[in-house]
């Protein structure tokens, strides 16, 4: 009888070790690319919950297609840092509220006019610095 | 290489910042004395230059992309300090237009793409023998540089393992040197034939 008992207890320790799954819907993902277009590909993501700099939530690996997906389990933003491994990335935040997530910047300028100002921004610097040698030496 | 904010720790954001604005305050004040007004709108002008070439990226076939700094050829034409300066004005715009670097790791980036870019790569093209030699092992030493210091600051911020990322940004930013270097020595080629007499006016 004892044996019995012991071996029943066996069968559910060797019972533990097998691995079931569920399938999830939603989630939330990204896709992340250099500015020529070219995804970030095979790039390391880390995943950090609401209020936590330190340990990860996630690590992780955009795909070929610079394309990462992840499931988060409470509310607030979250942050993602990607890193090409050279020094170029990126910090996103996502706003998860339990509705869809979504990113919490919102592009409101196109590139050409950030061209422009950023041009015009350098010129007037060295305009203004032109302006006050001028002075010093007249 | 532009960091963004959020990747490196705070030691390593203020160190960094310490270096860079040390090295700019010298910059300034040594340029601001000696400098002739007509060529500050020159220097304007080279920093749009820096600044737009600094936005486009191109593929180099493994996967990445890579970007050229333009400080050698800035350093060649208007000395080190200047160009430093030209730098840092021209990061600036990208970090608060495009987040192309952050803010806070403003001083990590003058420091691997500005100080060693210009003053690393003067100093190789200044040593060694040669116009075109110099310019190729000046491109390819300060990428390599850049390359080392950048690796250490994410490494220090335990954003990636440096006996990892060391070989592979090395060999990435030396070929981007490469590119650096042979496109300085065209420009400056070219510069030669057209406008001789405007190289003589920077120097």
């Amino acid at each position: 009888m004892v044996i019995l008992i012991l071996l029943m207890f066996l069968a559910t320790d060797l019972s533990a070790h097998g691995v079931t799954y569920t399938e999830l819907q939603g989630g939330y993902g990204i896709q992340v690319s250099y500015e020529s277009g070219d995804p970030l590909e095979f790039s390391d993501i880390k995943v950090f919950q609401p209020g936590e700099s330190e340990y990860e939530f996630q690590l992780g690996m955009t795909d070929q297609n610079g394309v990462f997906m992840f499931k988060p389990d409470t509310i607030g933003i979250w942050t993602l840092k990607v890193s090409d491994g050279l020094g170029h990335g990126k910090v996103i935040q996502v706003m998860v509220d339990g509705s869809r997530p979504s990113s919490v910047e919102t592009p409101s300028t196109t590139r050409f006019q950030k061209i422009i100002s950023g041009i015009g921004y350098i010129l007037f610097i060295f305009s203004v610095w032109y302006f006050i040698v001028r002075r010093r030496q007249s | 290489m532009h960091i963004p904010d959020g990747f490196l720790s705070t030691p390593v954001t203020l160190g960094t910042i310490g270096v860079s604005v040390t090295a700019l305050t010298y910059s300034f004040k040594k340029v601001n004395q000696t400098i002739k007004p007509e060529q500050i709108p020159l220097m304007g002008l080279l920093a749009s230059f820096v600044f737009m070439i600094q936005l486009f990226s191109f593929p180099i076939g493994v996967g990445t992309s890579v970007h050229l700094t333009g400080a050698l050829l800035l350093s060649i034409l208007l000395g080190p300090r200047a160009g430093f300066i030209i730098m840092a004005v021209s990061l600036l715009a990208l970090s608060l237009l495009f987040q192309h670097g952050g803010i806070f790791s403003l001083g990590a980036n003058l420091l691997n793409m500005g100080l060693v870019g210009c003053f690393v790569g003067y100093g190789f093209y200044r040593l060694i023998p040669g116009e075109r030699w110099s310019l190729i092992i000046a491109g390819v030493g300060s990428g390599i540089i850049s390359a080392i210091l950048c690796a250490l600051e994410l490494a220090a911020s335990n954003m990636l393992e440096m006996s990892v990322a060391l070989k592979t940004m090395m060999l990435i930013y030396g070929v981007t040197g490469l590119i650096e270097g042979t496109i300085t020595l065209l420009i400056l080629d070219f510069l030669r034939k057209i406008k001789p007499e405007l190289l003589d006016q920077l120097s």
